[in-house]
């Protein structure tokens, strides 16, 4: 930037200041990250069913927008450089942790929902399907670790 | 003389009056970005949104005059 633009950007109040594209892209998507967590609050928090219905509306919308603008920014090689990839070793050192808690919760809530007459007869077919899990949680853990690695090695 | 309640309540309106501070700021945002970008995608989106933040606004005024409705 030479002197007399400089002087233009930061001299009289009365001077109009042109954003660079980019900061007033980046200013409108912080924008509507923040609109959207006041709609989603305000969705959560209204007592009429309309309002919220409006809330919700008001709230996927901005999240649209929100995708929409990134996109076109994103096509600019430039705007992805702030942005790292996480290591597939990273990635799957999450899956393992996780993993192992998914599989506890699952037979956490499969135990207790069974021990009750009532919510026994109502558990979901496809969610029945999952009682092995509660005999051998680790044994259902380790089968599905070996055949996606399987699925990655091909 | 009694004052006739709505029935929106004291939250709920709160919510809508940031609401309309909210559309109207983005609203603004989006125009002044799209009269200076050159960009022509930057340029369509913005000018897009900048509508859709018009037709939020009247949404969020048809809440308060459906309920002012209400009260007579």
């Amino acid at each position: 930037m030479n002197q007399e633009q400089a002087s233009t950007s930061f001299g009289a109040s009365s001077t109009h200041i042109h954003l660079p594209e980019k900061d007033m892209a980046n200013m409108v998507l912080s924008e509507l990250k923040r609109i959207s967590g006041e709609y989603a609050t305000a969705a959560l928090e209204a007592n009429d069913s309309n309002i919220r219905q409006v809330f919700k509306s008001l709230l996927f919308r901005t999240l649209q927008d929100q995708t929409e603008l990134y996109a076109v920014l994103s096509e600019n090689d430039a705007y992805r450089g702030g942005l790292s990839m996480a290591s597939q070793q990273d990635v799957q050192n999450e899956l393992q942790n996780q993993a192992q808690s998914v599989n506890a919760l699952r037979w956490f809530v499969e135990k207790h929902l069974q021990s009750d007459e009532i919510t026994r007869s109502t558990i979901h077919p496809a969610y029945a399907g999952q009682s092995q899990s509660m005999q051998n949680p680790n044994r259902e853990l380790q089968h599905a670790y070996s055949s996606g690695a399987a699925d990655r090695a091909t | 003389m009694a004052t006739q309640q709505s029935r929106v309540t004291s939250k709920e309106l709160n919510y809508i009056s940031d609401s309309f501070k909210n559309e109207d700021l983005l609203a603004k945002l989006c125009v002044q970005g799209a009269v200076e970008c050159q960009d022509p995608r930057l340029k369509m989106t913005l000018t897009r949104m900048a509508q859709e933040r018009v037709q939020n606004a009247g949404e969020l005024m048809n809440i308060l005059q459906g309920q002012s409705h209400i009260t007579h």
